[in-house]
């Protein structure tokens, strides 16, 4: 499990090191600003970044497999005696420590520059991008299981691989969105609990919807673990 | 051992492989020979369990194809597998740590007959050291089954010699070898049996020496006029 983590992070470096790049540089472009327009000196890389960055993961989750694949590289990968869950898992691993890493970098300027700065008025509350940071990662790191699931659904066939892959991703978001509310009834016995931030305020984390949503990727997993183990290469 | 019954591999209306019933047994080296498009990848590919079959059966060793029976199965694909951004020693490596039956000693045999840059870049490699560095993946483990898929198509004459005589020597009469060509003249001093493929269906089986004898023609000569290569 680890050297296939490994393998993934090393063949994906070049990524994100462009990914990186764009997050740094963007901060870069736009924080020297901070002195004459403060106001949109922060909402600017902030909203850029965070924008370009969820886009980016989403279609990158897509590309982490198609690559594999158009490049025939799944063949040396699925010579291994490994079960399919883990290298569902370690693809998806990845594609989290990327989430993690940008959210680390995007975040980390604007903040150095606020503690900076404290005298600046930015006309805006850095909290609240932040907050819609960490809340944007968490939900897209929940819902990258949705993409594998639909890619490997299509290569099980032999034919029509884009046609099932799309159907299959408009399917599951529909059958996602019918389901959380009964999801959500199945853990309610999870408390919710809320989160006092001085910058904020008040903002309410909806654990039932959390669980219901691993609970959903969970079967998504395997049976993306199964999808790839029965793939037609 | 292998068995394979009525197998059939369809892609849409097309068919790859067209009733196939075989038995191989263990320690034998078999000549997997056709024109190309004959189904002799798709056969291939069935057993080690890359794609399943639209009907038939195939077990090795008494399992159907899967992440168990690659363990003791090897597989060389001929097409370039091989990532580009990693070096050849990191590669080796890397695919070693998953088995087993990973013979180290065998595998620095191999680079040292194959002559493997180890410190290049897969990417920075010949087509020819590309198939050669895909041989040390395959042939250093001390697997039970090898198949080998077009091991010598593309390669030019002097690293089609080095690939043959690694894969004589690499041969241990408790393993079975399935090798698939349609450059018969060079590899069928390998083959005890040889089975002569097209359209997908088996059109000639038999121990090597047999056909030879019954034909009173070399393998390359019965392929050429039989198959009309």
């Amino acid at each position: 499990m680890c050297n296939l983590f490994k393998k993934e992070l090393l063949g994906d470096k070049d990524w994100i090191f462009i990914l990186c790049g764009f997050v740094v540089g963007s901060n870069l472009l736009f924080l020297p600003l901070a002195r004459s327009t403060a106001g949109i000196s922060i909402f600017l890389p902030l909203s850029l970044t965070l924008l370009g960055f969820l886009l980016f993961v989403f279609v990158k989750s897509f590309i982490i497999w198609k690559e594999e694949w158009d490049q025939k590289k799944i063949f040396l990968l699925l010579s291994l005696p490994v079960p399919g869950y883990k290298i569902v898992l370690s693809k998806l691993f990845v594609l989290a420590f990327e989430i993690f890493l940008y959210l680390f970098i995007a975040l980390l300027l604007p903040l150095l520059t606020y503690q900076l700065s404290s005298n600046v008025s930015y006309g805006i509350k850095l909290a609240n991008f932040v907050k819609l940071w960490l809340i944007g990662s968490f939900w897209l790191f929940l819902i990258l299981p949705f993409s594998t699931f639909a890619y490997l659904l299509g290569r099980v066939f032999s034919r029509f691989r884009g046609l099932i892959t799309t159907a299959g991703l408009v399917g599951i978001i529909i059958i996602f969105f019918r389901y959380i509310h009964f999801g959500q009834k199945i853990f309610f016995f999870i408390p919710k609990f809320s989160i006092k931030w001085s910058e904020v305020g008040f903002f309410t984390v909806n654990t039932p919807q959390i669980a219901a949503t691993f609970l959903f990727d969970l079967v998504l997993l395997w049976a993306s673990s199964y999808f790839i183990e029965k793939a037609e290469l | 051992m292998i068995e394979i019954e009525d197998l059939v591999k369809r892609y849409g209306g097309i068919y790859a492989v067209r009733g196939i019933s075989l038995e191989i047994e263990d320690g034998s080296f078999v000549g997997l020979v056709g024109p190309n498009g004959s189904g002799k990848t798709t056969l291939l590919k069935l057993i080690f369990g890359y794609c399943r079959p639209s009907y038939g059966k195939i077990k090795i060793n008494g399992e159907a194809p899967g992440v168990r029976t690659k363990s003791f199965v090897a597989f060389f694909p001929e097409i370039d597998s091989l990532y580009p951004w990693i070096r050849a020693r990191g590669i080796i490596n890397w695919y070693s740590s998953f088995f087993d039956d990973w013979d180290k000693e065998k595998e620095k045999n191999l680079i040292q007959v194959l002559d493997i840059p180890t410190s290049r870049y897969v990417a920075h490699l010949s087509k020819g050291m590309r198939a050669r560095l895909k041989l040390v993946l395959t042939l250093s483990r001390n697997a039970k089954i090898f198949l080998l898929d077009e091991p010598l198509s593309g390669i030019d004459p002097s690293s089609r010699d080095m690939i043959i005589s690694a894969i004589l020597k690499s041969y241990r009469e408790d393993q079975t070898f399935i090798l698939s060509t349609h450059i018969v003249s060079e590899a069928e001093v390998l083959f005890d049996r040889t089975i002569f493929l097209k359209d997908g269906s088996v059109m000639i089986d038999g121990e090597s020496d047999e056909l030879r004898e019954k034909y009173g023609k070399s393998i390359n000569e019965i392929f050429k006029e039989k198959l009309n290569v």
